[in-house]
């Protein structure tokens, strides 16, 4: 709410909250008042990714306090993606080259064995 | 005779312009490019295909245009006009976002933030530019690289400049390949794209159930005016990460996100016609577009350098440009430019984090600036 009086003041179309110096010229005041917009909202934005990042690093520390009381039951789990995540899946990638090597053997197996029987 | 020359006044021939005839030319090309190059053709080709059938002129009063009240495009294009498509489209993208990387190595959260820079200083060149400032904020977040949440703010902001921003975003995404390196390769040097990071940690699954809840809660209490498309991309994120509700995930990342792609794209192309969208203003923003996505990736890189003075564990700055969130392209040029340099530094999986926090990055961005500039 804050923020939005302070935007909408700056972008004269406010009460006034928050009472500016007297303008330039119009743009002039645009530009000022836009590059007050583009700072404060960049600094928004690092603000919540900032607390994200320290939740997010503080989060394996609180389940561990709280695995006595609420013990973890599975195993931690790293890449297991899902079929159509955006990341691969390692197990699913060394499963594939697996059935490939399997099958390439199994080829030259019967063809060992075909040109074996034809000699 | 009359009733002959009465039906040729009526069909497209009689009143066929100029900008109809190149509009249809742009969706002709959009669609060749989607088909033979490749780029983007999930989004290309319906918008390619909106942008042909938009321009074929129609008599007036047939009420056939997607700006007749009442037409079958009109109806298609609510979704558009009115913001419903995009939030969908993140629920689906929650829905196959993994966010493990980023939950592993939480300072490369950081990098999604700073490309962000892209976003606000094109929104402060457009008003130097002379757009207002509504104007203004829905062309800023081009910078974001994301498709549904330059729609989105353009829906709310700028309705009559979303043909020239979705083009404009959606084009500048198919390009990141293009754009990104270079302006990576300037702003780093050798000894700094050969930088190794370390493995990332394992993240177990009630560390990625927690995430999405929280992380919504954070960021929207922050800035509340991001809710609706935080609030759909963790849900999805939810459904996917909950491990009970694997039905719903399924849908979302797969019929349901493909459906709004065909509609969003079509309807968006449809509404390029080309008394709205030949027009110097589109070229600005085109011009704009271009810059903001290079400010962005400069932003994420430039970033990165300025944390390594800091870590002892150093983060490869090429990892910054994976900050635009133009997902998973930007992490995979990351992932290239790195391999040119040493082809078993394995870029891929670090670059993902600030790619997809990137993705929240851009939608706070987007919920500041419609907050403050309605």
């Amino acid at each position: 709410m804050l923020l939005k009086q302070t935007g909408l003041t700056l972008l004269g179309q406010g009460q006034g909250a928050f009472p500016l110096p007297e303008p330039v010229g119009p743009e002039a005041n645009n530009l000022v008042d836009g590059a007050v917009i583009a700072l404060v909202g960049l600094m928004i934005v690092f603000s919540a990714l900032i607390v994200i990042s320290l939740f997010i690093a503080a989060l394996p520390h609180i389940l561990g306090k709280l695995s006595s009381v609420w013990p973890e039951i599975d195993e931690p789990v790293s890449n297991t993606g899902h079929p159509d995540s955006l990341v691969a899946d390692d197990g699913a990638v060394l499963a594939a080259i697996g059935f490939v090597l399997h099958t390439e053997f199994q080829r030259q197996l019967e063809s060992q064995d075909s040109s074996g029987r034809t000699s | 005779m009359e009733i002959l020359t009465d039906f040729f006044d009526t069909t497209g021939f009689a009143t066929l312009t100029l900008g109809n005839s190149i509009m249809i030319l742009i969706g002709i090309v959009f669609i060749f490019l989607a088909i033979t190059k490749d780029y983007e053709p999930l989004l290309l080709v319906p918008i390619g295909m909106g942008a042909i059938v938009g321009n074929i002129p129609v008599a007036a009063g047939m009420g056939l245009s997607v700006y007749d009240e009442g037409s079958v495009l009109s109806y298609l294009y609510f979704g558009v006009s009115a913001g419903v498509y995009p939030p969908l489209i993140f629920l689906g993208i929650g829905a196959m976002t993994d966010f493990s990387t980023m939950l592993s190595n939480p300072k490369l959260v950081l990098l999604g933030a700073a490309a962000q820079i892209g976003v606000f200083l094109t929104f402060f060149g457009a008003l130097w530019l002379g757009f207002q400032p509504t104007e203004a904020g829905a062309i800023g977040i081009i910078g974001g690289a994301d498709g549904p949440t330059a729609i989105f703010l353009a829906s709310k902001l700028a309705p009559n400049l979303l043909g020239a921003i979705a083009i404009a975003a959606y084009s500048y995404m198919a390009l990141v390949p293009v754009i990104q390196p270079p302006i990576m390769k300037l702003l780093t040097t050798r000894e700094e794209r050969l930088i190794r990071m370390k493995p990332p940690r394992k993240v177990s699954k009630r560390e990625k159930m927690i995430f999405p809840v929280a992380a919504f809660l954070i960021s929207t209490m922050i800035a509340p005016g991001a809710v609706v498309l935080l609030g759909m991309l963790f849900f999805g994120n939810l459904l996917k990460e909950s491990l009970v509700t694997e039905r719903l995930a399924q849908t979302a990342r797969t019929a349901m996100i493909d459906v709004v792609t065909i509609l969003l794209g079509f309807a968006v192309g449809a509404s390029t016609q080309a008394d709205t969208f030949l027009t110097p203003d589109s070229l600005q923003i085109f011009g704009l577009g271009a810059l903001s996505f290079a400010i962005a990736t400069a932003g994420g890189v430039l970033f990165a350098k300025f944390m390594n003075l800091f870590l002892t564990d150093k983060i490869n700055p090429l990892v910054g440009a994976a900050g635009v969130s133009a997902v998973p392209d930007s992490a995979r040029v990351v992932q290239m430019v790195g391999q040119q340099e040493d082809p078993h530094n394995f870029l891929l999986m670090h670059a993902m984090a600030p790619n997809v926090a990137g993705v929240v990055g851009s939608a706070i961005a987007a919920g500041v600036l419609w907050s403050v500039l309605t």
